[in-house]
């Protein structure tokens, strides 16, 4: 069995990017799911056994604050490790994200070599 | 060091393409830059908080088409549609203005960036723009690229 992934990002491209990425990865992917803002994203949460969600912040309708901060109140997906991948460069705000539990941060624009890193510490670890 | 917006803008903008597209642009003064040819498009952002105001960047659609590409990793740039063009841009300013505000303002501030918008803008108002002072103007893969800035 291996890993079911959920990228939420409101860019097609960007997930596109992180999708062939993950392809390359050495990790064993069962699927990778996406959503385009955070009212997607907790729907699929919800029907979906997800083992990693690599969100964006900056998201119409639902960002990735709200996104996250959801689904720490909610006992079924607390324990799902997320990573952020955003172009904030403000540790005031990088800080924040640290405090609501997030497992990795990536700033764009990334390489492929930084997102194997950070989703291997996270599942591979 | 930058010490004007323009010239922050300038280098964001230069190690953004460099990044995502591996591009270079050429900062060329608006008298020596060929005049744009065809519509363009003109992708727009702002950011507000402690601090405020709003980026730009004109593309031809040519070039515009190869960034996408060279975005999505695709090698034939037929096969890269509108939509997929708008939002490489719209992902591409994001980006860029998220380098921006932390050159400007430092790694403290935080700042909300709005969703990037874009929009398709004619030859004539390309040219007339370029001479705008707040407006920078580079030339990348013989293109031209104008890159706006306002800070309010």
């Amino acid at each position: 069995m291996g890993y079911n992934i959920l990228l939420v990002d409101d860019s097609n491209v960007v997930k596109a990017v992180l999708s062939k990425i993950l392809a390359g990865s050495s990790l064993s992917i069962d699927q990778v799911f996406d959503a385009a803002n955070g009212v997607e994203a907790l729907k699929t949460l919800n029907a979906n056994s997800i083992d990693l969600v690599i969100t964006d912040i900056n998201m119409p309708v639902m960002d990735g604050f709200e996104l996250i901060e959801r689904m720490r109140l909610d006992a079924m997906l607390k324990n799902i490790p997320v990573i952020v991948i955003s172009t904030e460069g403000s540790l005031t705000r990088v800080g924040q994200l640290e405090a609501m539990g997030i497992k990795g941060y990536v700033r764009k624009p990334f390489a492929a070599d930084e997102i194997h890193a950070v989703v291997n510490d996270v599942l591979g670890g | 060091m930058p010490d004007t917006p323009s010239q922050y803008l300038t280098e964001a903008l230069s190690h953004v393409l460099l990044s995502m597209v591996s591009l270079s642009p050429r900062i060329t003064d608006a008298a020596d830059m060929p005049e744009v040819k065809g519509d363009a498009l003109n992708v727009r952002i702002e950011y507000s908080g402690e601090h405020a105001g709003e980026l730009g960047l004109i593309i031809e659609k040519p070039l515009a088409v190869l960034m996408a590409a060279r975005i999505l990793g695709m090698e034939q740039t037929k096969d890269v549609y509108d939509d997929m063009i708008e939002d490489a841009l719209r992902e591409l300013l994001n980006v860029v203005c998220g380098h921006f505000v932390t050159l400007m303002y430092g790694y403290m501030p935080v700042l909300k960036i709005s969703l990037p918008k874009v929009f398709t803008i004619g030859s004539a108002v390309c040219n007339v723009l370029r001479t705008n002072p707040n407006v920078c103007t580079f030339m990348v893969e013989d293109s031209p690229l104008l890159g706006q800035v306002k800070v309010k």
